[in-house]
């Protein structure tokens, strides 16, 4: 894995969230995660699980299980081994058209994990109508 | 001095890739004849350097610059050190001779590495302080510590891709006993012994012992390279015993890499062979001491990690894969028997990444642990089950050839080897490519190549890598966070990052 990249990552996350990075670099947790409208609480922990080829690899998303979504189904949340967590199923982004988190204007991977969690009865958030309109509007 | 003849030394070795050496060239040997001062950027990999980066000083930075000596402002030289230190790098100051064709240090610049020894190695005791001299036909390097200052091996990667070749003044020191003359008298009829003795003094790392890897390590431990490290966590299965050369029903339930041990002595007991029984993602350490590393794996996540191994380490990586097209009638008809063999030496050819060759559909499956690909496949996300590819022992003796070819090219430096070979065994057709570094590579020419062991790029990384635990925050990581946090934080997440957790302040880069 590319712990510089990591690093930038974290920097990049630093200017909006509480972060913290395990000593491995192989965890990066969002204390104050802003989640989209319908998801109750707002402000809630997203951790980030970096794969050994990162970043040729895409990472993999995790949400609390008690997290709530109040406004219909969610088809994106997945088991994991993880107590307590979620995982948060990316597999329908195709990482090689984006990078993690950027401070410019792109759209960037957490964007669409964003419009995905935006509109989570959606299967794919490039694809179906709303979600794009989200994107749209984000940026 | 003179370093006309090269000679060896058991000292740390950098590694430099070819078109670094070139751009050394093009900084510092002009048509005007002027010495000039270049500044190299060097990372450690274990007990070696490596070298990619080169800076041209422009001339206006240059406080004197004529055809017997230079120097180079002393804002400069400060600027220089100042990015070296806060990009966790090493420095090498470079200068040319350009009136001679070998490379040495004068009366003059051995008084000017004094006054940097005295300046440097108190101020920065944590760096390396080198000192690099470029003849036309030679280069030499030398490491300057407190106490003294040595010459330290320069091994060029890619040295064909040359177009006037430079000749290192210090070369590693061969370490392996006397060839054994009698057992490789055929081989000496066509290396001599100057070629035999390289290849004992080669170290290969093995990464899987399947198919192709087991067929790999037998053969290279035939042709007489001196060290093997053989890594794979399987054991063996029935269904590999038509694969694996040596390997009887008595071996089923071993350790492949045991078994493989075994076999690889028996073919030449002179062979330094260690066994690792673990993924190979857990196998940094051995690696790092590899002069090529080989791979014949079917898992794309573990091709992805040892390509992105080799480039951070600058140790030449030779991928071996072959895949069999059936058509879906009943019984299968081959169609198309392939073999794929591309060398990658780091900063000279593309890399794995750089020609796309990954299967991301692939490498998600195995990312996901056991209740995430069950939850996936229910889901219909991936197949409920992945069929074994076909394999079949005489296509992965064509790739396992193959490699060993490019290994002994690599090796004994006679010949360039082949970037990539692509051969279908129904058709026979080959085609051979010469491959580039590609610009858009994630892995290659992102910011990975020469790594080494490095971990921070800025002096604000440096706050990341070395922020102290905070033994609060290990013990209860919720008392860091705000109340409506704490409230929805996930039960089990002190247990969860309580092993692997540091805080660190949330201030802007």
């Amino acid at each position: 894995m590319n712990e510089r990249q990591i690093h930038l990552d974290y920097h990049t996350f630093s200017s909006q969230y509480r972060v913290r990075l395990s000593e491995g670099h192989t965890r990066l947790l969002l204390e104050n995660y802003d989640y989209p409208d319908g998801w109750q609480p707002r402000e809630a922990p997203l951790f980030i699980r970096y794969p050994d080829a990162y970043p040729r690899m895409q990472p993999a998303i995790y949400i609390p299980e008690n997290l709530h979504y109040t406004q219909g189904p969610v088809v994106h949340r997945m088991q994991c081994k993880f107590d307590g967590w979620k995982r948060w199923c990316t597999h329908h982004i195709p990482w090689e058209r984006f990078e993690l988190v950027t401070t410019d204007d792109n759209i960037d991977f957490m964007d669409v994990v964003r419009a995905s969690l935006a509109h989570p009865s959606v299967r794919n958030p490039l694809q179906d109508p709303a979600p794009k309109s989200f994107l749209q509007r984000i940026h | 001095m003179s370093g006309s003849t090269a000679t060896t030394t058991p000292q740390t070795t950098i590694r430099i890739p070819a078109p670094a050496v070139t751009a050394l060239r093009d900084a510092l040997l002009r048509p005007d004849g002027r010495e000039r001062v270049a500044f190299g950027y060097c990372s450690r990999s274990g007990n070696d350097l490596l070298l990619t980066e080169v800076e041209q000083v422009p001339d206006e930075n240059h406080r004197h610059s004529s055809p017997g000596s230079c120097r180079p402002t002393t804002a400069c030289e400060r600027e220089f050190i100042s990015r070296c230190t806060s990009r966790d790098l090493h420095p090498v100051f470079f200068h040319s001779h350009p009136f001679t064709d070998t490379a040495w240090f004068s009366t003059l610049d051995r008084q000017l590495i004094d006054r940097f020894r005295k300046w440097l190695t108190t101020l920065y005791p944590d760096r390396d302080l080198l000192f690099g001299v470029l003849g036309h036909e030679e280069m030499r390097i030398e490491r300057v510590t407190a106490d003294d200052s040595r010459p330290v091996a320069v091994d060029i990667k890619g040295e064909w891709e040359l177009e006037q070749p430079v000749r290192p003044t210090h070369t590693a020191a061969p370490d392996a006993p006397a060839v054994d003359t009698e057992r490789f008298d055929r081989h000496l009829r066509a290396f001599g012994e100057a070629g035999q003795t390289k290849l004992a003094n080669t170290h290969v790392a093995v990464v899987g012992c399947g198919g192709i890897g087991s067929i790999l390590a037998q053969t290279l431990a035939r042709l007489g390279i001196g060290k093997l490290t053989l890594i794979d966590p399987d054991e063996i299965e029935v269904s590999n015993l038509p694969r694996l050369p040596g390997c009887t029903h008595g071996d089923v339930g071993q350790l492949k890499v045991s078994a493989m041990h075994q076999r690889c002595w028996e073919a030449n007991p002179d062979c330094d062979i260690i066994s690792i029984a673990r993924p190979v993602q857990e196998t940094e350490d051995y690696l790092k001491n590899a002069d090529i590393i080989v791979a014949g794996v079917d898992r794309v996540t573990a091709r992805y990690w040892v390509n992105q191994f080799a480039v951070r380490h600058l140790i030449p990586y030779v991928d071996a894969g072959t895949v069999i097209e059936t058509s879906d009638a009943d019984p299968p008809q081959i169609e198309s028997m392939e073999v794929y063999i591309q060398t990658i030496v780091p900063g000279v050819t593309a890399c794995f990444d750089c020609l796309d060759r990954g299967d991301p559909d692939q490498a998600y499956r195995e990312s996901l642990d056991s209740a995430e690909e069950k939850a996936a496949v229910e889901r219909g996300y991936i197949d409920a089950d992945i069929e074994p590819e076909p394999a079949v022992i005489d296509l992965n003796q064509l790739a396992a050839a193959h490699t060993v070819s490019a290994v002994k090219r690599l090796a004994l430096g006679t010949q360039p080897p082949v970037a990539f070979r692509k051969y279908d065994d129904v058709s026979g057709d080959q085609a051979l490519l010469e491959t580039h570094p590609n610009a858009s590579c994630p892995t290659c020419l992102g910011n990975s190549l020469a790594l080494g062991d490095s971990t921070i790029s800025s002096a604000a990384d440096q706050e990341i890598a070395t922020a102290p635990l905070d033994d609060a925050a290990l013990a209860n990581p919720l008392e860091q966070t705000d109340r409506t946090t704490r409230d929805w934080f996930p039960p089990a997440v002190t247990a969860f990052f309580a092993s692997d957790l540091a805080q660190h302040p949330t201030t802007d880069p």
